[in-house]
């Protein structure tokens, strides 16, 4: 698979096309992403009612250091940063490890993971523009409307992407290991279930990590998951002292490191083992 | 009716098969469904670290509502989840086909075509959070009582059943209907907490328009306070009754405009 070095111009021409066609899949197909999006926001909205009655039936105005308008823009924020960060990697290795289509990508002289990337790479920059685009002027909006609420510092905002391209890589490489799996079993679909529902929770999309109990806060340090959402939505929040703010996004690039070593050791491992049915 | 439950048996017993078969897929959607309904306790149990109730409903109350809430969709999930490919595949390649060629009722197929073993998960986090709140009294048990949740869990099935065929069944008419069946079933997320909470559309949309209410907050209301039978689980079962007419009277005039994809 190792070829002659190609420049990284080169390299951003050959693979190219894969961002564009994922763009292009997702406009032909995008009347049932809009309802999936729309569909997904009924989540949020239930998470957005619950906080609204938690607030009323508390005494005091902040829970854990959150205002309820913090709260309702850590809750938007979070699912625009969840929806760009999402990339589907598993999914997509698992549907060519069962028709099959694995083995022919293999052959191709094109590097397997950079393909996957540059695919994954059309998601991002479509959801950026849709949910994320919309979802984010109607909250800056309602925000400035119901409680005079201006959104953060161009400076601020600046950050929060440079942190969410950071979580998207982690998550990339996170489920790019994740998806390995689908070389030892077929049922990608409950896989990804279980691994969604373990992230929505891990990565303090659906509650901020500040309300677990210290110890498990504790714990939460050591894991990569705070890196694939919290940190950006913390940054946008400006709930983050300066400082922390650079050490977050350390920590961030520290688990790309390390997530990159270990997706390129299991991909090792796994293309050895590997037995195609037909072709 | 003795041939359809002879026939039912038989395609019970074959997925009993498929599911030695393949025990560790069995495992891996049990966990994933367990987990992802799992969190929302845990969320709750968090956040009332914080509140002493949320708008008048205690924690344990919660827990039974929201755990009442999964046995419905479970058993529902567990019998009918075959109804999603309708409106997924069937229609749009064709392969109704096959249900129409058999004489044995295209409905009674459809649901017989494929189990869904993962709804275990739903239902054990259901029958644990329930156990759970007859365990600390949240609610008490008496005859009445189990005799009105068997009622008022099947019905509630019967309601999750006939909205997901009434929007499946659309499928014959525009082919693919995934999207809106997707849209109509995850409104009964809302139905997980009191529905107090939520804003008067919401309210309006899940009692009138897409029924959930009555199938988790309702009934679940009764058993917390045991007033007002007749509007909540009297409610459901008529509820159930009229959905389930109409859903299946759709899904009847979609056989009729069926037309199968050409070769």
């Amino acid at each position: 698979m190792e070829q002659k070095k190609q420049s990284l111009r080169q390299k951003f021409r050959i693979y190219k096309p894969f961002t564009v066609c994922r763009i292009q899949e997702q406009l032909a197909y995008k009347w049932s992403f809009y309802l999936f999006i729309f569909s997904s926001l009924f989540c949020v909205f239930v998470v957005y009612y619950l906080w609204k009655a938690i607030y009323n039936s508390s005494s005091s105005a902040t829970i854990n250091g959150f205002t309820l308008n913090e709260m309702i823009v850590y809750i938007f924020m979070s699912f625009i940063t969840s929806n760009l960060v999402r990339v589907g990697v598993t999914r997509d290795i698992g549907n060519e490890v069962v028709e099959g289509t694995i083995a022919m990508n293999l052959i191709k002289p094109i590097h397997y993971q950079t393909r996957l990337f540059f695919s994954s790479l059309g998601n991002l920059l479509f959801r950026f523009l849709v949910p994320g685009i919309p979802v984010w002027l109607i909250l800056t909006i309602c925000q400035y409307q119901t409680a005079g609420q201006l959104p953060p510092s161009p400076f601020t905002i600046l950050l929060y992407l440079l942190s969410a391209i950071l979580s998207f890589g982690i998550m990339f490489l996170f489920d790019f290991c994740f998806g390995l799996l689908a070389f030892y079993t077929t049922y990608i679909w409950g896989l990804n279930l279980a691994k969604q529902a373990v992230l929505s929770f891990l990565t303090g999309q659906l509650i901020p990590l500040a309300f677990f109990p210290t110890s498990v806060q504790k714990i939460f340090e050591f894991l990569p998951f705070a890196s694939m959402n919290y940190t950006p939505v913390m940054i946008y929040l400006n709930k983050m002292p300066g400082e922390r703010v650079f050490f977050s996004m350390g920590v961030q690039l520290v688990w790309l490191v390390i997530l990159y070593l270990v997706a390129h050791g299991l991909w090792k491992r796994v293309t050895k083992r590997i037995t195609i049915l037909g072709g | 009716m003795r041939r359809y439950l002879h026939l039912y048996r038989v395609f019970a017993g074959q997925f009993m098969k498929s599911l030695i078969q393949s025990k560790v897929d069995f495992l891996i959607g049990l966990i994933g469904f367990f987990f992802s309904q799992m969190f929302g306790i845990i969320f709750l149990s968090l956040v009332f670290k914080q509140i002493p109730n949320l708008n008048g409903w205690t924690f344990e109350q919660l827990v039974f509502i929201y755990g009442f809430a999964q046995i419905p969709r479970g058993i529902d999930h567990f019998l009918t989840d075959n109804i999603w490919m309708l409106a997924m595949r069937y229609v749009i390649r064709g392969e109704f086909d096959r249900f129409l060629l058999r004489p044995i009722n295209p409905f009674f197929q459809l649901i017989c075509d494929r189990f869904q073993a993962d709804a275990l998960g739903e239902l054990i986090v259901g029958f644990v959070l329930v156990g759970v709140s007859v365990g600390n009294h949240t609610v008490t048990i008496t005859v009445g009582n189990v005799v009105l949740f068997v009622i008022s869990v099947l019905t509630g099935a019967l309601i999750y059943t006939a909205i997901k065929l009434l929007f499946a069944s659309l499928a014959f008419w525009i082919k693919d209907s995934i999207a809106i069946l997707q849209v109509a079933y995850e409104t009964s997320d809302f139905a997980k907490y009191p529905i107090s909470i939520y804003a008067k559309p919401i309210r309006f949309l899940l009692t009138y328009m897409i029924p959930f209410a009555f199938v988790a907050f309702f009934p679940a209301s009764y058993f917390l306070t045991g007033k007002n039978l007749l509007t909540t689980i009297g409610a459901e079962v008529l509820i159930a009754f009229i959905a389930w007419l109409l859903a299946y009277a759709v899904f009847r005039k979609g056989l009729t405009v069926y037309e199968s994809a050409g070769n």
